[in-house]
């Protein structure tokens, strides 16, 4: 009855016009965003806060939420048009997004991505309401091992990722690896393999890698054939429309996201990217027809986009309980917060229910935003693609150069990413996957950072990983895995059913 | 009030005296690029935004926010010291970009802090506190703290907010000052350090109030004290470190810098600006709400105390051998 009362609460507050407005506003700015890879959501953000200070801080809040939302959103619809996934959790849906925006089904690929992350988020929200204070505690489980043995089994699960062969598969996970070592080592402050260059120092930001291998090597490879061969994905543009065999095959994977995505998304950090990553690995490894993954599969949309939202609903429990950010969006909006005098932490929620419950029930409202802003677009996004390749590719690769540069506004940067064009050219050539590449390389300095702090509070002794009950589990579960992909007599079943496209 | 405005008063006069020169009348004549040294969206990039906004209505020209992140604030004050001493740059700098990371890591560090760069004023204070985890650390009070850790030498961890930050150089001086041992677990930022505090993964940290305070509230973590030199102004009732440890004190500071080789004239008039807008009480309420004092230096004052932090931090990381090569 509680939660009734609360949503009632929340609901008073959020479905207010003003608030209403705000929601549309920042959905809308959010998805403006998430679409023109010139522009990041942080910047953005932070240009908007001056103005900000003077809105009621529940509008203001909900304002920021919706470009979360939007730009999270945003970032899909060019990971699917385009190949140019925005951040990390949307890398996984471009890989299947953008194989049925070439298949002429760029239209069905929005509509369930929209639509699996309004469920998504629809389900996030009710569990945000329902179960923050439990996990909570789940995140405070999650210690220096736990984060560690996580990682470990993502990485292995990355190799499930691949759609061609299990040695390429691997060999770019390792490559992700030591693309990952360039950085200053946090526990000791030295700097690695940066050769002296300063901005090395802070490592490559995933964006260069993303833009570089996916965008740019993928422009270049389409330049590479003739003209006629380029265009002809466009011109056979079938229904903007999932058919009833579409949402046959996607309800039950947007379903099995979700859960997934609401699970990973509290802890902080990774949380909303593992769970696109896993999630997507589930579907392949559940799906009758795995090689149809990386082809196309509405089930490798559906999953991921469902995991990433719901994973980003509930990545706001640690900030709404704890007053804790879980990424540099919420950092933002913890700083608005204490601007405006609201002390984020534990007690906002009995200090400022309207506030607390408001934030929660607008994420619904947001995401419902989201979807009547988004359908309608669907039309004009594809029409985009009509548009002749000669003139797409050098606005995409503007565009692309414009938000590599406002990183952190240097041009080194942006020579990164074009060296990393040519890479990815060559693994495009080669048919090398970039996938397991980028995940890594993201999840490999945070794997090696946690296994250095666990080993450094257990003092050296390396059973600490498996002491621990869920740190345990998740190492069983890896080595399983491993096994699984290892072992001769099934690696050969594997490559029958992982044929390379050729 | 009264005593705001009067000092309000005064400072604009001083700036109207000490003005022959035509540079002062003239800048800016252009914008202005403050050159923030960390990412978008942090505390210290919402306070720069929010003394940008004042200058600028102040000046009559844009002040734009330029976030060059990276290498613990390094990348952005190196591109502050290489600008052009024209006024039309300048930076935000904090403690470890100008009275740590120069001595912590002299080779990766391309500028001399007070050859190289010119202060302008410190505009806050941010305190530290010293916080346990009461479920891991079965004491009470800095002294039985101390106790504590020297019968367990090396066994309790601490959290950290990354090698090289106020925070640690605090565990590092708590440390000298008690002969005690304990070891050091550094984060990337403060986020999951107090995730894992409460969830007791580390037993004690020296970190910024803001985020600690609301956990301590809670009941989930206890303060001991504070690092500032006195008592602070959120809390009268909890002590300082530095009544059991004479002389300890290690807040976070932060303030404007420009290029060396800048006007006179312009520093003075823009640190008198920001003097300015951190007498305003609505900019004191906005920072002490953030957890930071709002506080007003000379260029001079700046300097002497940037000069008396680097002593300071020296000696510990000296002393600690904490030099990476």
């Amino acid at each position: 009855m509680d939660l009734l009362q609360n949503l009632y609460i929340g609901f008073q507050t959020s479905l207010s016009l003003i608030n209403l407005w705000y929601a549309f506003l920042g959905a809308m700015l959010g998805t403006l965003i998430g679409v023109l890879p010139g522009l990041g959501p942080i910047a953005t953000i932070a240009m908007l806060l001056p103005s900000m200070y003077s809105l009621q801080p529940t509008s203001a809040l909900i304002m920021l939420a919706g470009i979360y939302y939007g730009a999270q959103y945003g970032g899909s619809t060019t990971a699917i048009l385009i190949n140019v996934p925005g951040e990390a959790s949307s890398v996984v849906t471009a890989l299947d997004g953008y194989q049925m925006a070439r298949h002429g089904r760029a239209g069905a690929a929005l509509a369930t991505a929209a639509l699996a992350s309004f469920f998504a988020g629809t389900i996030g929200t009710l569990v945000v309401a329902a179960f923050a204070p439990p996990l909570t505690a789940l995140a405070f489980e999650f210690g220096a091992p736990e984060y560690c043995a996580l990682m470990f089994l993502g990485l292995v699960g990355a190799v499930v990722l691949a759609s061609g062969s299990l040695a390429k598969a691997l060999a770019m996970v390792v490559l992700g690896l030591l693309l990952g070592q360039i950085n200053t080592d946090v526990i000791t402050a030295v700097p690695r393999f940066s050769f002296g260059i300063p901005e090395l120092m802070d490592g490559i930001n995933f964006v260069v890698i993303a833009m570089g291998v996916f965008s740019f090597g993928e422009i270049i490879a389409n330049l590479g054939k003739p003209p006629e061969h380029r265009e002809i994905f466009v011109k056979k543009v079938t229904g903007l429309w999932p058919s009833k065999q579409d949402f046959h095959d996607a309800a039950p994977a947007a379903l099995r996201g979700t859960l997934l995505g609401c699970l990973l998304g509290v802890l902080p950090g990774a949380g909303p990217m593992l769970a696109s990553f896993t999630s997507y690995s589930v579907e392949k490894k559940m799906s009758k027809t795995p090689e149809a993954f990386g082809k196309g599969a509405i089930q490798g949309v559906a999953a991921p986009e469902a995991a990433n939202n719901s994973g980003a609903q509930t990545s706001f429990i640690p900030m709404l309980t704890l007053g804790i950010p879980t990424s540099a969006v919420m950092a933002l909006m913890i700083g608005a917060m204490t601007i405006m005098g609201i002390q984020p932490g534990p007690q906002v929620m009995t200090t400022n229910p309207g506030l607390f419950w408001g934030l929660i029930t607008s994420m619904w409202v947001g995401n419902l935003m989201l979807v009547i802003l988004n359908l309608p677009l669907i039309g004009i996004w594809v029409k985009l693609l009509t548009v002749p390749y000669r003139f797409l590719f050098p606005a995409i690769m503007a565009f692309c150069a414009i938000g590599v540069y406002t990183l952190s506004n240097n041009t080194f940067d942006v020579y990164c990413a074009a060296a990393f064009a040519v890479v990815g050219f060559l693994f495009n050539k080669l048919g090398f996957e970039p996938a397991p590449l980028i995940l890594g390389f993201v999840l490999g300095p945070m794997m090696e950072e946690n296994l250095r702090r666990a080993l450094l509070m257990a003092r050296g002794d390396w059973s600490v990983f498996v002491t621990r009950p869920i740190s345990a589990t998740m190492i069983v579960l890896a080595v399983g895995l491993m096994v699984m992909i290892t072992l001769p007599a099934i690696s050969k079943k594997r490559e029958e059913v992982f044929v390379d496209e050729e | 009030m009264k005593k705001t405005l009067f000092s309000l008063a005064v400072s604009a006069c001083l700036g109207l005296i000490a003005s022959p020169s035509m540079a002062k009348d003239e800048w800016p004549t252009d914008t202005v690029k403050i050159i923030v040294p960390f990412t978008a969206g942090g505390t210290t990039d919402i306070f720069a935004r929010v003394i940008g906004d004042h200058l600028q209505k102040a000046f009559g020209k844009p002040f734009i926010i330029e976030n060059v992140p990276g290498a613990g604030s390094v990348n952005g004050i190196a591109q502050v010291a290489r600008s052009k001493p024209d006024g039309l740059t300048i930076g935000i700098a904090s403690t470890s970009g100008l009275a740590i990371n120069p001595q912590l890591r002299p080779d990766q560090v391309p500028y001399k802090p007070l050859k190289d760069l010119i202060p302008v004023t410190m505009f806050d204070k941010v305190p530290n506190v010293l916080v346990i985890n009461s479920g891991k650390l079965p004491v009470k009070s800095v002294p039985e703290l101390i106790e504590y850790l020297k019968k367990n030498p090396g066994k309790v961890a601490y959290g950290s907010s990354g090698v090289g930050t106020s925070q640690h150089l605090a565990a590092e001086l708590f440390q000298q000052m008690t002969g005690t041992k304990i070891t050091h677990v550094p984060y990337p930022g403060s986020a999951r350090m107090v995730t894992d505090m409460i969830g007791g993964q580390v037993a004690m940290t020296f970190d910024n109030v803001p985020l600690l305070l609301p956990h301590v509230q809670g009941g989930k973590l206890t303060m001991l004290a504070t690092a500032t030199a006195k008592r602070a102004a959120f809390d009268e009732k909890v002590p300082a470190v530095a009544e059991f440890l004479p002389g300890f004190e290690a807040v976070a500071w932060h303030g404007f810098i420009a290029p060396a080789g800048t006007p006179k004239e312009i520093v003075d008039r823009l640190a008198a600006e920001v003097q300015a807008c951190m007498k305003k009480p609505e900019t004191i309420k906005k920072f002490s709400e953030a957890g930071a004092e709002a506080v007003a230096t000379s260029p001079k004052e700046f300097a002497d105390y940037i000069a008396a932090e680097m002593t300071k931090w020296k000696a510990v990381i000296e002393k600690a051998n904490l030099q990476v090569k």
